[in-house]
């Protein structure tokens, strides 16, 4: 049993899209579709700035499922296709889906869709089929500014794991892709109050954002 | 969000099943309608079936309900359940029908027919309660499905009792429809200005910009809460839904009901009532799709 998630510093974040394009590309998400999307956020004026550049501020939101505690898609589902699987996550049973799309509509982030060749809905798996052989999800792995961290909530945001640089260049692949950096010892220091969920509409949202004080936070 | 038009021809074909069948429920209490009962129960029939044939060009696996609704609690499953109970409960007062000596149902299939007919368009509306779309998740939806099944109901029986001849049933149906119609105009102008007021619902951010999107401009709540009442969508309420949907049924049910139009003449009447009805009920299930956009309207990209 777990209870997985991602956490992404946005004071890190550089929108280069990476995430979306990695998922695309190993989940073979089919075009004009995502299971991931990169959002700029502003620019806003600052409060208490001259209203125009460069009083204002920005950031890149990366936005998917969001593996909610509480998941409105799970409850509309009439065949409990779309169900919370054992490792928390949110998961989708093809087979049984009947493509209601109640899903897509409930979903209070709009991050579900028809696939319309296989005529079910699809979005975001958290890359499980890495995830379960304990690889990170590919948006993790291949994050351009090391600005996303994923693991267990059970055992604290703070041990959430990002790719790191191997010690000895040259090493092989299995070595490289198990060189990890925890949260903690990696990003600029935070506390709780930085971080952010999108907005909770009973949903209970597990994915997290960190946006630490002096960036607003507008979701 | 893209309009949905098997779900709208769903709703609608479950509130005009209900509405036939609410009827027949409140003649026979009354002992009336004697004639038109066998009609009105394969009228509520058909209705049942047409709706549920539109959903299928919805469902894009639909045999594979036949594994079976494991969730019992969903809308859809709750929704399953109340299209069954109803059409059983046709199907029952029709065999009491039969089977009775006088050729009448008895009164608590009467009873029966009035509360499935209600609770089958407050189960359809109910499923779509869902708060990450703020303009359905109001109980004025399911609310509206109930009002319009009466006013349907009204007018779809004074059609019935027309083409069976049952003229002992034509100023109660044309009562029920004038209600109705008045009813139904009240709620959804209640239901738009509700609309209008649901700006908070929504998270905005007044910049942002989506890459995969360069060439959609950014949405605002105001453009989804005020499109009704006075913004894009407002000739097509006012003069649509309101005006032709409600207004114009109700005069025409109001002049049969004062028996200004005789009721052998009613049937005409009550045709053009109808669809003016139909035209009313299916603009305003069309708007509550184009302004269904989920809570945080930056993210939304399914749907659309």
């Amino acid at each position: 049993m777990a209870n997985y998630a991602i956490i992404t510093d946005l004071n890190r974040c550089t929108g280069c899209l990476a995430c979306t394009v990695a998922c695309k590309a190993i989940n073979g998400v089919d075009v004009g579709n995502f299971w991931i999307k990169t959002l700029r956020v502003g620019p806003h004026p600052i409060e208490g700035g001259s209203g125009t550049f460069p009083d204002v501020e920005m950031y890149f939101l990366p936005v998917q499922c969001q593996h909610c505690e509480n998941p409105e898609c799970v409850k509309v589902c009439p065949t409990e296709a779309s169900h919370v699987a054992e490792d928390g996550t949110i998961q989708i049973d093809k087979d049984k889906c009947i493509g209601c799309q109640f899903c897509a509509m409930a979903c209070p982030y709009g991050v579900r869709y028809l696939n319309q060749t296989e005529r079910v809905v699809e979005k975001c798996t958290l890359c499980e089929q890495r995830t379960s052989q304990g690889e990170l999800p590919q948006c993790v792995a291949q994050c351009g500014a090391r600005a996303r961290f994923f693991g267990d909530l059970d055992q604290g945001v703070e041990n959430f794991e990002g790719p790191a640089h191997p010690d000895t260049p040259g090493c092989q692949y299995d070595d490289m892709t198990k060189t990890r950096v925890k949260l903690k010892d990696y990003v600029e220091a935070f506390t709780e109050n930085d971080i952010h969920h999108l907005t909770n509409k009973g949903n209970n949202p597990k994915l997290m954002y960190l946006l630490r004080e002096g960036r607003k936070w507008r979701e | 969000m893209e309009i949905q038009w098997p779900l709208i021809l769903f709703t609608f074909f479950n509130c005009l099943a209900g509405g036939i069948f609410l009827m027949q429920g409140i003649l026979t209490l009354s002992g009336k309608g004697k004639a038109m009962q066998l009609a009105s129960c394969v009228s509520a029939i058909v209705a049942l079936a047409i709706g549920g044939l539109s959903v299928f060009f919805h469902l894009q696996h639909p045999l594979r309900m036949l594994n079976g609704f494991g969730h019992i609690t969903s809308g859809i499953t709750i929704e399953l359940i109340f299209v069954i109970v109803f059409a059983i409960a046709v199907v029952l007062y029709f065999l009491m029908m039969r089977r009775s000596e006088e050729g009448v149902a008895p009164k608590w299939c009467a009873v029966l027919a009035i509360v499935v007919s209600l609770a089958l368009p407050f189960a359809t509306g109910d499923s779509y309660l869902m708060s990450a779309i703020p303009v359905w998740d109001t109980m004025l939806l399911p609310l509206y499905y109930v009002v319009a099944t009466v006013m349907l109901g009204g007018l779809a029986a004074m059609i019935i009792a027309g083409a069976t001849k049952a003229d002992d049933a034509v100023k109660l149906s044309a009562t029920v429809a004038f209600i109705g119609a008045v009813v139904c105009a009240v709620v959804s102008v209640i239901y738009a200005v509700a609309i209008s007021g649901m700006g908070a619902n929504y998270t905005e951010m007044q910049y942002y910009f989506d890459p995969t999107l360069p060439d959609v401009a950014m949405r605002q709540s105001e453009q989804i809460t005020g499109a009704i009442l006075a913004g894009e969508h407002a000739v097509a309420f006012w003069l649509g839904n309101v005006a032709i949907g409600c207004a114009v049924p109700a005069v025409l049910a109001a002049l049969v009901m004062t028996g200004k139009i005789p009721a052998e003449k009613a049937l005409t009447v009550a045709v053009v009532a109808l669809v003016c009805a139909v035209i009313g009920t299916i603009v305003w299930r069309v708007l509550l799709y184009e302004v269904a956009v989920n809570a945080l309207i930056q993210f939304q990209w399914a749907l659309q």
